[in-house]
């Protein structure tokens, strides 16, 4: 299996607040890790550095096997919807998505991947959108160019019930085609319908790392109490 | 190219077009009334106090400040909306996630700002002084002539009075993103023009110079701080 994503006892402090501390994971092609954590614990901040937004103050993040320090020709292979999507709101979807396509200087598909995310029909102006079809249009973006690696980060806010189904199963067919999705939420439930392998972030560090269908047969009922117990920074 | 051709594509056109042909009217407008002050006052010609408005090198100076004070502003606006807005909004995190030079984008952008106020101010102006050209032909209240190739002289004060905004625009940009705000980057710009304006039509006559001057000291301080611009662009977090 090919690693997608290696994330190296990485290190990053905002001034006295030492926010990942040693913080390692990897994720292979096809695989969907689901990242845990509490408010503040770093998940984003982690997506944050693998994207090149913030600088690593220790440690080494390798994406398709090219450092994150040695520049950005990476990116081109990499998805990302991070906190809320951000859109030009007096272009049409179809508009927008052309743009990102020539800012990445790769061709993509994308009345298939509206279609995909179930925008196929929309012509208005983004600005008339409502907050979960601009959900889903953050996630057309991220997916239209067929990345390696896909990050999410809390790709679920504001959608609806039949939109975090499609969301769901949309992830599940990228992970099929071999995406290697970095998924994070604080939704423990959402996880388990998503995530192969989930890593609970607290205190700076990938405190566990679990199958998610050993610990679903384990713990049952009890699983996500059980997430939760890890997500406090328990151990027992 | 391509990234110029894209970021104005993230500009909605209809609120600049409109807001280009407000100032031009306004400024028109302003440029007619100052060729009727003279029979207003029914003051000979060449009184100490009006002789601005007695010639046409004087009118140029007024049109010119005017024209330089509005679209100063103008460039700022644009330049808050494409720079500070995208570099210190939420779709920041977009635009530097993509594979290409910060410095590219960042130029781009710039470039957008620069041209479309360049050209704007300098069609306004020229516009502005031809309009008025018009109107004391039709109503026969022809100010002075006080300088050689006045035509000439005009279409280089329009240029240099586009030059003088769009570089207004870049300085307003930068004081909008170090302080990471848009409206920091539009009352920038207004203190600029507060600062300046009233130099343009300082000396009538040797007008050309005068912004000429002004042009050189405008362009050396919009270099050294675009290159901060650039600078904090490349090393930025978000």
């Amino acid at each position: 299996m090919e690693t997608i994503l290696k994330v190296n006892g990485v290190e990053k402090h905002y001034g006295p607040v030492q926010v990942l501390r040693q913080c390692s994971l990897e994720i292979q092609a096809g695989e969907i890790y689901g990242l845990l954590g509490v408010n503040g614990a770093g998940k984003t901040t982690l997506m944050k550095l693998i994207l090149g937004l913030q600088k690593l103050d220790g440690g080494s993040i390798f994406v398709l096997g090219q450092e994150v320090r040695d520049g950005t020709a990476y990116l081109a292979q990499v998805g990302s919807v991070i906190e809320t999507p951000s859109f030009y709101e007096h272009l049409t979807a179809q508009e927008l998505l052309a743009m990102h396509l020539a800012y990445l200087g790769r061709a993509g598909d994308i009345a298939g991947t509206l279609q995909r995310v179930g925008l196929g029909e929309e012509r208005r102006p983004i600005r008339q959108f409502s907050l979960g079809m601009k959900q889903r249009l953050g996630l057309a973006r991220a997916i239209l160019h067929r990345p390696r690696l896909l990050l999410l980060d809390e790709p679920l806010n504001g959608l609806d019930p039949v939109g975090i189904l499609d969301m769901r199963t949309v992830l599940g067919e990228l992970a099929e085609e071999g995406t290697a999705i970095l998924l994070s939420s604080h939704i423990v439930g959402e996880l388990r319908h998503s995530a192969g392998r989930i890593g609970v972030l607290a205190g700076g560090v990938i405190r566990q790392e679990f199958s998610t269908a050993e610990k679903i047969a384990e713990y049952g009922d009890g699983f996500e109490d059980y997430v939760v117990g890890r997500m406090r920074g328990e151990t027992t | 190219m391509m990234y110029y051709q894209l970021e104005k594509q993230k500009l909605r056109p209809a609120p600049y077009r409109g807001g280009v042909l407000g100032i031009y009217l306004s400024v028109q407008f302003m440029g007619i009334f100052f060729l009727f002050i003279p029979r207003l006052e029914e003051l000979p010609p060449g009184q100490v106090g009006d002789v601005m408005f007695y010639t046409w090198s004087g009118l140029l100076g007024l049109t010119t400040a005017l024209c330089f004070s509005c679209f100063s502003v103008f460039a700022a606006i644009l330049a808050a909306k494409l720079v500070v807005g995208e570099y210190c909004g939420n779709g920041a995190g977009v635009l530097l996630s993509y594979p290409v030079a910060r410095r590219r984008i960042l130029g781009a952008k710039c470039a957008v700002c620069c041209t479309m106020t360049l050209s704007a101010a300098a069609l306004c102006n020229g516009m502005t002084m031809g309009g008025m050209y018009l109107v004391s032909r039709l109503f026969q209240t022809p100010p002075q002539v006080d300088i050689t190739c006045f035509p000439l002289v005009v279409v280089l004060v329009s240029l240099l009075a586009g030059v003088l905004s769009a570089v207004a625009g870049l300085l307003a940009a930068v004081v909008g993103w170090k302080k990471r705000s848009p409206v920091a980057a539009v009352v920038g710009a207004l203190l600029l023009v507060c600062c300046t304006a009233n130099g343009i039509p300082f000396a009538p006559r040797h007008i050309l110079w005068v912004m000429l001057g002004m042009a050189c000291v405008f362009l050396l301080a919009a270099t050294l701080l675009y290159r901060v611009l650039v600078r904090g662009i490349e090393g930025m977090e978000v």
